[in-house]
């Protein structure tokens, strides 16, 4: 390690250095902060967990409202467009929440746990595309399902996250059902695949590690009854809706005449207890967090860990910091959008009241819906917009730089590549980006202390020669910004 | 002046900003009277010996086989001695009128170290060494003279540069600065990834696909446009209530190929004086005052790549119906090997402060005292040389 330990710790396994906060000095430290990471409270969602629950039942009733003014062709029509009123609060509510997200990663002083929920929430990806119900509850899924669980068990974090109701509405898992169920045969529906093939190839196991499609197929119905009622999204088991029966996964056995939500926890706990599900989920932590093309060392120090400790994922974390591998070979990785804006905005020290989402002043603004509990998301323009829009310094430019939040592309998450993330196009918008934060926030600061302030010892030497003799402070603190250490990490 | 003509004034301006990028933002100052005074900061260190020539000195060709013109390369002769690069040609009426004038071998105090971020502090702030104002001294200069009350920040999400920045408010505007990249800038990038393979590669692909440069390009084209629309702006408010406007025109650090690279930000700095002269009426033009100003010179000798390095005097321009033109004010000091400054750079001969100093004097009447004392601590202000037509 050539760059001290402090240093290599905010930037590797933090979101940067922020004037003010001291980095961690040590691994204790560094697992000191997740654990209080997990017990502190988080910006997202909005309302907070219980205020937005408390506050579901007045979503829905904005979704009836439409519902029935749709159907009744009593829609508001602004210009050309009918107005949705529920998608209008959904998408204020969306935007409400990312840019909290924002705020919780700059703010937070617990970088590494941080960085632990953006890597759980994407390892337990959903998208806030695939419905209403994720729209409103992506934010959840990450301060209820993971947050809390991301220090303790692995077991315990795939059922809090893989059974969460935005895991259940993005996996489908709300359409499959028991084929002979009394709902199953009703509804003439039968099994879906989708969360079950996710959970074995994705959650736990990793694709191509020895389970078969019969094994997909068994746990597809041991998954039936999973299912949530709106508006109180809480993952329930409906043994009406499950498929009776006995069903072989991996070798054991799951299910019986009666069934009920114990024998998917079974399921789960055998499936994260298995050797390949350790290696799989060992060796991404560390792809993600050290290098694309992981040191082996690492990835078994882990393991070995994992399995003496019984899936406690703190041991599992703290092997991986304690292994000098952990502290080689700096820069190998690319900081992806929604980290390399989050380390600018620390950076540069960016105050909270600046990362709020932007209202179209302007084009002026109204309350599309009566009830006053929702006031602070069902604002409209005269255009007939949702008015909450993305701030071009936080949720637009991480949305611009191909990363937009709570919406990767597949169930599999964003890509983790340098090669995906340091290309022409990201290198051009980063610069573009770099110059507007700078433009507003730089304020007098001298760009070459401004070097020290962002990178300490990982500053480069020749990064150092280009911004001191920039031309001029602008270009030089948009530099800092844009240089290579400052995105890679 | 109503407040209603100076908000139309602003607004008709800043739509036209609105739409074209800028390089930074301009600052304005409400004051009584009718002496107006803009200033303009040329950013990157523009090479004084290439705008203003002394093609009369014979060490100038050989310090710069290359670069230095001659008449017949084009070179406007001023004074038999001094030629004007052919690029500002434009300006020649203005010469010819009076109303253009030059200070040669100038400079701030600040000496030795180059940086461009302490040069522009030293000359925004008006300070005898780096860092010893954390103040603008334009900022200063206003503090003591009594102006309305009602100051409304137009933009305040911007700061103002720091030449007019400090506790008497000032009015900014800027637009989103998007990828206005001069051309000095962005060999800067590329110098910035030149030792990792990846962010070189991507930057080059960039360029080569167009990505980066039809955006550079139209950036470009907008560029002139751009710095119009500054001036128009600044136009129209010295026209209504404001007194001081300062803006900044960058580009012109010619470390290579300066012959190519220099002539663009020229070019913005003939257009940022004419628009000035085109849209003030004639008798607020006679009142008011341009002052460009930079950080500090180039190397009197042109560099291994054609173009010239950080040095240490130059040029400061004048122009405007109020100053005394058509001569280039200078203490000569050649450019002889024994004359340079460390063997290097022209010899300033001039204290930049002595000629901010004297114009704040003549304009708005500071006393000598409040200029040695806040705006220029430190300085012995000379109250006998004059800039400005008295």
């Amino acid at each position: 390690m050539t760059t001290t330990f402090a240093t290599m710790a905010s930037i590797r396994f933090g979101y940067g250095r922020r004037p003010g906060e001291t980095p961690p000095e040590n691994v204790d430290a560094l697992i000191a902060g997740v654990e209080r990471g997990s017990r502190a409270p988080c910006l997202f969602p909005h309302e907070g967990i219980e205020g937005r629950r408390a506050r579901f039942p007045a979503y829905r009733d904005v979704q009836r409202a439409y519902t029935k003014a749709r159907d009744s062709n009593m829609l508001e029509v602004v210009g050309e467009r009918r107005i949705n009123p529920y998608a209008i609060t959904l998408s204020n509510a969306l935007q409400r929440d990312r840019h909290l997200k924002v705020q919780q990663a700059v703010f937070s002083p617990y970088g590494f746990f941080e960085r632990l929920s953006c890597f759980w929430s994407d390892h337990f990806s959903v998208n806030v595309l695939k419905s209403s119900a994720v729209r409103i509850l992506a934010a959840m899924h990450e301060a209820e399902a993971i947050r809390p669980n991301l220090a303790g068990r692995f077991a315990d974090l795939v059922k809090a996250s893989a059974l969460h109701p935005a895991m259940l509405d993005y996996l489908d898992q709300t359409r499959s059902v028991g084929p002979t169920s009394p709902v199953g045969l009703k509804a003439g529906r039968g099994v879906n695949e989708n969360l079950a093939r996710e959970l074995i190839e994705l959650h736990t196991m990793g694709a191509g590690s020895g389970y078969s499609q019969q094994d997909v197929r068994e746990a597809a119905f041991v998954l039936t009854g999973l299912w949530f009622r709106s508006p109180a999204f809480k993952t329930e088991f409906r043994p009406k809706a499950s498929e009776t029966g006995v069903y072989r996964v991996l070798g054991r056995t799951y299910g019986g005449r009666s069934r009920n939500i114990r024998q998917v926890h079974a399921l789960i706990d055998d499936l994260a207890a298995r050797e390949e599900t350790r290696r799989h989920i060992c060796r991404k932590l560390v792809v993600h967090f050290i290098s694309d093309d992981p040191p082996q060392p690492v990835v078994d120090a882990m393991v070995e860990a994992w399995q003496r400790h019984d899936g406690e994922l703190l041991a599992v974390y703290r092997a991986m910091l304690e292994h000098p591998r952990s502290w080689e070979e700096e820069g190998r990785k690319a900081r992806q959008p929604f980290d390399f804006v989050v380390a600018g905005l620390r950076a540069l020290n960016v105050p909270a009241d600046a990362l709020e989402p932007g209202i179209n002043k302007k084009a002026g603004w109204r309350s599309v819906w009566d009830a006053a509990e929702l006031a602070d998301v069902s604002m409209i323009t005269s255009k007939g917009n949702a008015a909450l829009g993305a701030n071009p310094l936080s949720v637009g430019a991480i949305t611009q730089l191909g990363q937009p939040i709570w919406q990767a592309p597949s169930p599999a998450g964003w890509e983790e590549g340098l090669s995906t993330w340091i290309t022409a196009s990201q290198l051009t918008e980063r610069i573009a980006w770099a110059r507007r934060l700078v433009a507003r926030f730089g304020g007098d600061a001298d760009p070459r202390a401004f070097l020290q302030t962002a990178m300490a010892d990982a500053a480069r030497a020749d990064t150092i020669e280009t911004v001191a003799r920039a031309p001029n402070r602008a270009v030089a603190m948009a530099m800092v910004l844009a240089s290579p250490e400052f995105n890679r990490r | 002046m109503t407040s209603e003509i100076n908000r139309r004034a602003f607004l008709a301006g800043a739509c036209c900003l609105a739409a074209s990028p800028l390089v930074t933002p301009v600052s304005f100052a409400a004051m009584p009277g009718e002496n107006r005074l803009v200033t303009i900061v040329l950013r990157g260190a523009m090479d004084g010996l290439a705008l203003v020539q002394p093609y009369g000195d014979p060490a100038l060709r050989l310090l710069r086989p290359i670069l230095a013109l001659g008449v017949d390369d084009g070179l406007i002769d001023l004074d038999g001695f001094f030629g004007l690069h052919p690029m500002a040609k434009d300006l020649l009426p203005l010469w010819k009128a009076g109303e253009l004038g030059f200070v040669h071998a100038i400079s701030t105090p600040y000496r030795d170290a180059r940086s461009h971020f302490d040069g522009q502090d030293m000359l925004e702030s008006g300070g005898a060494g780096v860092k010893a104002e954390r103040t603008g001294w334009l900022n200063r200069a206003i503090a003591g003279i009594p102006r309305p009350a009602d100051r409304r920040a137009i933009d305040v999400t911007t700061t103002a540069e720091l030449i007019l920045s400090g506790k008497s408010q000032v009015d900014v505007w800027s637009t989103r600065a998007d990828l206005a990249f001069t051309e000095d800038e962005q060999a800067f990038f590329v110098r910035l990834y030149r030792n990792d393979p990846d962010f070189a590669m991507a930057l080059r692909e960039a360029t080569e696909t167009d990505m980066f440069s039809d955006r550079i390009r139209a950036e470009e084209e907008k560029r002139s446009a751009g710095v119009r629309a500054v001036a128009e702006l600044a136009a129209g408010m010295l026209s209504a209530d404001h007194r001081i406007a300062n803006f900044s025109i960058n580009g012109w650090d010619t470390h290579v190929n300066q012959a190519k690279l220099f002539s663009k930000p020229v070019k913005d700095l003939v257009t940022a004086i004419s628009t000035l002269k085109e849209k003030l009426s004639p008798a607020v033009w006679r009142k008011t005052a341009i002052l460009a100003v930079t950080e500090f010179g180039r190397t009197a000798r042109e560099n291994g790549s054609e173009g010239t390095d950080h040095g240490t005097g130059g040029v400061a321009i004048l122009a405007g119906g109020a100053v005394a033109g058509g001569k280039i004010y200078r203490d000569w000091p050649s450019l002889a090997e024994n004359d340079l400054l460390e063997g290097r750079d022209l010899r300033p001969t001039t204290d930049l402060r002595q000629l901010a100093a004297s114009m704040l004097h003549q304009q708005f009447g500071l006393s000598a005292h409040d200029l040695e004392t806040s705006v220029f601590p430190g300085l012995g202000f000379d109250k006998r040389v004059a800039y400005l037509r008295g």
